[in-house]
């Protein structure tokens, strides 16, 4: 019989340094293994169990102590270099972000008048719609500019790639949370009155609850559509959430080694975003046409999007660094 | 220069008292203070500091088992941990002693 942990070696010894191994994976399966023999010694199987499961999550908790105290250290290591790298590219993210929001609010400004008795408030519950679809946006094109021009070191890479997880998280708690309360804030602050919340209004696990009542009973729901909808919404706001992430990584990976003039960059992360979010309308029919489930619709670009990240990965490592061609 | 956390003053407090232990064994003498999640992060950014040491005990019997890494402060961890102790009894106030 296999040892417990056993599996969980190997995984980590592909990913792990060998001091990480010696020093935090070995001594941690090690105590795993010798608690779960003398508890199969002692014959009882629910301490087995037990044993087993606290075992592997305080291996868990342990990884990710690991990790941040690994991400903390790397900010202190960055070069004076990394740091101008770091400091071009997120001053681009922030400035494309800023425009990118104040571009998807301006549509919505005729509906808040000067005249309206809130019409600040109104306006401010207008800023959280934008952030998710601003928010990778700004990404990409801050870091295929920022990296695109002077080679990027793996540290500011990592940075990256970590601040992007990092937004990828502020986006879904954005998307499951925010959004819908500040929509419905904003519905019920205009018309003055309680306004019934339409399907962007509900939080996650009201949409989730919603899904599973309608699933249940479906003669009761009129529009085979409004299901399909429903199920689209749901786990379109999760794969929304993953953008910042898979957009940077899309980014990272074509400036991994090659370098390129500005223009060509823009042109690189225009197309990129405009084919991110024209997978994700028609992916959207064709879930709503029950032609693929909802789950693979949403998911459709991301999918698509780190695909190309490893191709131009594989494609960058085979061919040589060469200059940017025009300044 | 050299810091220590509240943590690795207790690590150091038990390796001294002791002379060497196993990580699980910190954990259970540490009655809660030290948790065996991240244990080992602790004793190995000790290493790093040159405060403690570690070596590998004899494989457990049977095929395939990890031998047990046991740990055992080094002289750097000892001065460390008189030097806070007698720092500390310093602060105190006579009458709270």
């Amino acid at each position: 019989m296999m040892r417990p942990g056993t599996r969980l070696r190997g995984i980590s010894a592909r990913w792990c340094s060998v001091k990480t191994m010696e020093r935090l994976v070995d001594p941690a399966l090690a105590d795993l293994q010798l608690e779960y023999e003398s508890a199969v010694v002692s014959g009882r199987k629910w301490k087995r169990r037990w044993v087993w499961t606290a075992g592997h999550l305080a291996f868990l908790k342990m990884m990710a102590a690991h990790g941040t105290a690994r991400a903390l250290g790397l900010l202190h290591d960055l070069t004076a270099e990394d740091r101008q790298t770091l400091t071009r590219t997120f001053s681009y993210c922030a400035g494309i972000m800023m425009l990118g929001t104040l571009l998807l609010v301006v549509p919505f400004l005729d509906l808040v008048t000067l005249s309206h008795p809130r019409s600040a408030t109104l306006l401010l519950y207008l800023f959280p719609q934008a952030l998710p679809l601003s928010v990778p946006v700004g990404l990409t094109f801050g870091i295929l500019w920022g990296f695109g021009r002077a080679a990027a070191s793996r540290r500011s890479r990592t940075v990256v790639l970590i601040v992007a997880v990092a937004f990828s998280a502020v986006s879904f708690t954005m998307l499951a949370w925010v959004v819908p309360a500040t929509n419905q804030a904003f519905r019920v602050s205009l018309m003055g009155r309680p306004v019934m919340k339409g399907i962007n209004e509900l939080t996650l696990g009201e949409l989730s609850q919603l899904i599973e009542t309608r699933g249940r009973d479906p003669k009761a729901v009129p529009d085979s559509r409004d299901i399909r909808r429903l199920a689209l919404n749901y786990h379109a706001r999760w794969a929304l959430a993953g953008a910042p992430f898979v957009l940077s990584l899309f980014s990272v990976s074509v400036t991994h080694r090659r370098r390129r003039g500005r223009w060509m960059l823009g042109l690189a992360g225009g197309a990129a975003i405009s084919g991110y979010y024209i997978i994700m309308y028609a992916a959207k029919e064709l879930g709503l046409d029950r032609t693929v489930p909802a789950l693979a619709a949403a998911w459709a670009p991301n999918v698509a999007f780190l695909l190309l990240s490893v191709l131009y990965l594989a494609g960058s490592l085979s061919t040589p660094v060469r200059p940017p061609k025009n300044s | 220069m050299l810091t220590v956390s509240r943590k690795e003053l207790l690590v150091l407090e038990l390796l001294v008292r002791d002379t060497q232990m196993y990580g699980l064994q910190l954990v259970t003498a540490s009655k809660g203070r030290l948790k065996r999640g991240t244990v080992y992060v602790t004793l190995g950014r000790m290493e790093d500091k040159g405060l403690i040491t570690s070596t590998l005990d004899d494989p457990p019997p049977g095929a395939g088992g990890l031998p047990r890494r046991v740990y055992t402060p080094t002289a750097l961890g000892g001065r460390m941990l008189s030097a806070w102790t007698s720092g500390a009894k310093q602060l105190v106030p006579d009458f709270a002693r």
